[in-house]
């Protein structure tokens, strides 16, 4: 980096600027970085250290018995496979529906604007504050339900079987999909509308004009709003946890759950081991995922 | 891109209200429901968390949703207001959690941001990327060590234990940073040629120019701590400290208040986000163009 | 074109904030005022906390002691008082003189009736010499004649005797006057040297008999404590100078009706008070240390047999037949407790004037009864503590 810019032979003055740079820097940054290492690079650390101690007050080293106890707790498991599975099954249905909704929603049709503020506005509404909302949809003498006697579909305790996932699903896409749809309002706003323009002529059907440009141009956003949307499936937690309180349906007991509950039973060493595991996946994903994108990118270019 | 006819427009328009009003339909449904009166709610949504089938005339039970009230009343407003003391109380709770947070989140990320984005030096880089792995991580993953350290802060089971965190949360970093890279290094080095210091430029240059940043922010960090719900439950003991996000969903069934305490909760929330929709959206999608 | 449009973006947004603004100033106005708005819109009530307890009931009264019999005694001839040999308070016997009247007169004409006697008696001598003499000389008719007016005669004197005997007996009987039972002198209303100006000259009490006391108590109060005829009452004779008060026992004589009165109730809207039978006790005492004229109290107290929650009356309310009162309800909201004014209804009760007491089953453990109320009130209103 510096290289590059010693290639623009900077003023003398310039130079001696920038050569005080790092010091400034480091004042600039003094308050957040005190803050941040206190508040988040320290407990994380600390959090790994616990993970392999045998208590966190004068325990000793204990290795993998943390994690391996932790892996042999059903409870666990299940969280785990919640969480992933969640993810797993939203980010993709997300992702395939904002899209579609930021598409239409590029087009010109009336009202652009309004929709635009009705598909934000979820996001903006406090978690608690629709809480009875959700409860009047989804109880068993509910609104669907109700919905769904008119077809004869018998009842279905949404909160209290499998179903619970189909909620917590829902609850979710209506939540975030807003924010999506805005960030790729904006990734199909970068797009030069000429390409199209082009690509018409040269005979491209809707069809290859989509694959061809939309969605390479769309790469970068996607990116981002897939990480976004891992990130928000796990904050639907907040939702989860004040619908169904600590302990949920099974189907949807998710990793944070369990470390809150571990929390309460002060089963540090499970929790931290648990807290461990879950950085390190989101940290494999979310790297997997950069580097992804950057080989993607090299390679169109 | 083809022009689409007339009609098409309509039907497309329509389809597209149509899931507008799906997704608004939470917000109405709370709004038409809090003017009306507690004993019309109970006799609409009694059967709520009652495992019955049926009533005893045979009637298949459910809850009678419905749009409008029969009669259009503001008492639940003023049983809330004037006759539940803790509401209020819990509400300024959560105005005196969130209001710091903004202003010290904003202030130290803005500096931090200006670091980032405009000044070189060793390790910023990784460093970033540390804030940004930060960022993306569920609170529960630091709850032992964050609880220790607040213990041995003296914090715990005060609202700081809440606030601190809050403050140095990595998000504002991020998104400063990217209105900060889209200034040009020409308006830095203008300041630099007439003098000024990094403390100047950036109070007088970097500042103006992210004014629509600063405005984001606060509202993303207005929205996401407005509905701050883990950290106050485990930091947060007394129940008269606790903000009312933690609170509310404890209301239902509580049906002389609880759409208008709902209501009253959103509405803040909902009128600042009007007020600021385009720095909201333009916030949203910035932090959107670089990853 | 483009103008107008940022135009009214401008207002949207300025209505906007104008909204934000009154909202963040009502909930300012209410964080301020809820307090006062709440006082000025509820019922401010006064409570106590009920106790729980039986009811002790009390009969409580006093009376003059009177002389259970007592005797009015009339100048018999209505003669002078001559002396007087009694006073006022003194215990006399049986046969005792109360009273010498001045008899002179009537002796004056016991002398006369016998002087006229004596004139009988010569003129009867007289007579049967005539009638000797009337024999000797053998006139048949006149003898006859004068045997008739020998009998004649012999009549008066006998018809003379009985006047004067009668007399005698008079002058014995009446020229004084005699205690007819032993007894205590009550009244003394004869005075020497004049003549007797009312019905009575001496009021005597019979001390064989005893005393009487009359005590006036509500009839219900008299039912519960089962009071009848020959029931023996303790009562209290009134403290004497250095002795104290001093216990002694009566016996019920009689129970008869007597004028109700009325009740005196806490002012309770509707309704005239009711009225409350009464009774008047007659009490014999039989007291040897007795004279008449003490104040007398009796002083009776029972528990009720059976528990509950005691209530002052003034808790109580009615409507009609309708007996309730009004318990604090407590609601515990998630956003704070909410009082609301429950009524009770009292299907039966007990009560002395100052408290009522209530079943068991009509409260709970410490609840609180309101006692007062700044406005009327019904039940499931909401009210707010003192």
């Amino acid at each position: 980096m510096m290289k590059k810019w010693g290639i623009f032979r900077a003023p003398i003055g310039l130079t001696r600027w920038m050569r005080r740079d790092a010091a400034a820097a480091w004042l600039f940054l003094a308050p957040s970085a005190a803050g941040f290492a206190t508040f988040y690079l320290i407990p994380y650390v600390m959090g790994l250290m616990y993970s392999f101690m045998s208590s966190t007050t004068g325990g000793r080293f204990a290795g993998l018995a943390n994690y391996r106890e932790l892996l042999a707790s059903s409870s666990f498991r299940k969280a785990a496979y919640n969480t992933f599975y969640f993810s797993a099954v939203s980010v993709p249905l997300m992702l395939a529906l904002s899209l579609g909704l930021a598409l239409l929603l590029n087009r010109p049709i009336y009202l652009r604007k309004w929709l635009r503020t009705s598909y934000v506005l979820p996001l903006v509404v406090p978690v608690a504050s629709v809480i009875i909302i959700w409860q009047m949809m989804f109880d068993w003498n509910g609104a669907l339900n109700y919905v769904l006697s008119w077809s004869g579909i018998k009842r279905v305790d949404w909160m209290k079987t499998d179903a619970a996932r189909n909620v917590i699903l829902a609850v979710y896409l209506w939540k975030n999909v807003g924010y999506n749809v805005i960030l790729f309002l904006a990734g199909l706003q970068q797009i030069p509308k000429d390409y199209y323009e082009t690509a018409q002529i040269e005979g491209a059907g809707r069809f290859r004009q989509f694959f061809g440009i939309t969605l390479v141009y769309l790469t970068t956003t996607t990116f981002f709003v897939v990480i976004m949307s891992i990130i928000n499936s796990f904050k639907v937690f907040r939702e989860t946890y004040l619908m169904a309180g600590d302990y949920p349906h099974a189907s949807i007991y998710m990793l944070q759950h369990y470390m809150n509950n571990m929390f309460v039973s002060l089963d540090i060493q499970k929790l931290t081991a648990a807290a461990a595991l879950m950085v390190c996946g989101i940290m494999i994903i979310v790297l997997g995922l950069f580097r992804l994108e950057y080989r993607y990118r090299q390679f169109m270019e | 891109m083809r022009v689409m006819t007339t009609i098409q427009k309509g039907l497309l328009t329509a389809f597209m209200v149509m899931i507008g009003l799906v997704l608004l339909f939470p917000i109405m449904i709370t709004f038409t429901n809090s003017l009306m009166a507690g004993q019309e709610l109970r006799i609409n949504y009694g059967v709520i968390g009652k495992l019955t089938d049926v009533t005893s005339t045979g009637a298949e039970t459910f809850i009678n949703l419905k749009w409008l009230p029969d009669k259009v009343t503001l008492e639940q407003y003023g049983e809330l207001l004037v006759h539940s003391p803790y509401y209020l109380l819990l509400f300024w709770n959560s105005v005196g959690l969130v209001v710091p947070i903004i202003i010290g989140q904003t202030v130290v990320a803005a500096l931090a941001a200006y670091a980032f984005a405009k000044l070189k030096f060793r390790g910023r880089d990784s460093l970033f990327l540390v804030y940004l792995l930060t960022m993306l991580m569920p609170f529960q993953v630091t709850l032992v060590p964050n609880y220790i350290m607040a213990d041995k802060l003296g914090l715990l089971h005060t609202s700081g234990a809440v606030i601190l965190p809050g403050v140095f949360a990595a998000f504002g970093v991020f998104m400063l940073r990217q209105f900060m890279l889209h200034i040009p290094y020409a308006y830095i080095e203008a300041a630099k040629i007439d003098g000024a210091g990094h403390l100047r430029t950036f109070l007088t240059v970097i500042l103006p120019m992210v004014k629509p940043g600063l405005a984001a922010l606060v509202i993303l960090l207005f929205v996401d701590n407005w509905n701050m719900v883990e950290q106050p439950l485990i930091f947060i003991d007394n129940p008269m400290k606790q903000p009312l996000s933690v609170f509310l969903s404890r209301l239902s069934g509580e049906w002389d208040t609880v759409f208008a305490a709902s209501m009253l909760y959103m509405s803040p929330m909902v009128l600042l986000f009007l007020y600021a929709e385009t720095y909201f959206i333009e916030g949203v999608q910035l932090s959107g163009i670089k990853g | 074109m483009e103008l107008s449009k940022e135009q009214v973006e401008r207002k949207r947004k300025k209505w906007i904030f104008a909204a934000l603004l009154l909202l963040v100033g009502l909930l300012l106005f209410f964080t301020l005022f809820s307090n006062t708005l709440q006082s000025a819109t509820l019922p401010k009530v006064r409570t106590e906390l009920a106790a729980s307890g039986g009811i002790t009931y009390k009969l409580e009264g006093s009376g003059v002691v009177q002389p259970f019999n007592q005797a009015e005694l009339p100048n018999p001839a209505g003669w002078r008082v001559q002396h007087v040999l009694v006073k006022e308070g003194e215990t006399v016997k049986k046969g005792q003189k109360l009273v010498v009247y001045d008899s002179t007169s009537a002796r004056r004409e016991l002398e006369d009736e016998l002087a006229q006697l004596e004139k009988l008696n010569i003129a009867l001598e007289d007579m049967q010499d005539q009638f000797k003499l009337s024999i000797s000389e053998g006139d048949e008719s006149a003898t006859s004649e004068i045997k008739r007016e020998i009998k004649t005669c012999n009549i008066d004197i006998s018809v003379q005797q009985r006047k004067i005997d009668g007399l005698r007996d008079q002058l014995n009987r009446q020229k004084e006057l005699v205690a007819p039972f032993d007894g205590i002198v009550m009244e003394l209303l004869a005075i020497e040297g004049l003549a007797s100006t009312g019905q009575s000259d001496i009021v005597i009490s019979n001390l064989e008999l005893g005393y009487r006391l009359d005590i006036v108590a509500d009839r219900e109060l008299i039912e519960r404590f089962g009071l009848a005829v020959r029931h023996p009452i303790e009562l209290l004779a009134p403290a004497e100078g250095e002795q104290p008060p001093r216990p002694l026992e009566g016996v019920i004589d009689e129970i008869a009706d007597t004028g109700p009165r009325s009740a005196s109730l806490p002012e309770d809207g509707g309704g005239s008070p009711a009225a409350i039978q009464q009774k008047l006790l007659r009490l014999l005492l039989d007291d040897d240390a007795l004279k008449g004229g003490e104040q007398i109290s009796v002083k009776l107290e029972l528990a009720s047999p059976r528990k509950g929650w005691l209530i002052p009356n003034e808790a109580v309310h009615r409507e009609g037949e309708e007996q309730f009162i009004f318990k604090v309800e407590q609601l515990r909201g998630a956003l704070g407790n909410v009082f609301l004014a429950r009524k009770v209804p009292i299907e039966e009760s007990e009560s002395t004037d100052r408290e009522t007491m209530i079943p068991e089953d009509r409260l709970y453990e410490g609840e609180m009864i309101i006692l007062e109320s700044s406005e009327p009130l019904q039940d499931g209103n909401r009210i707010r503590l003192q």
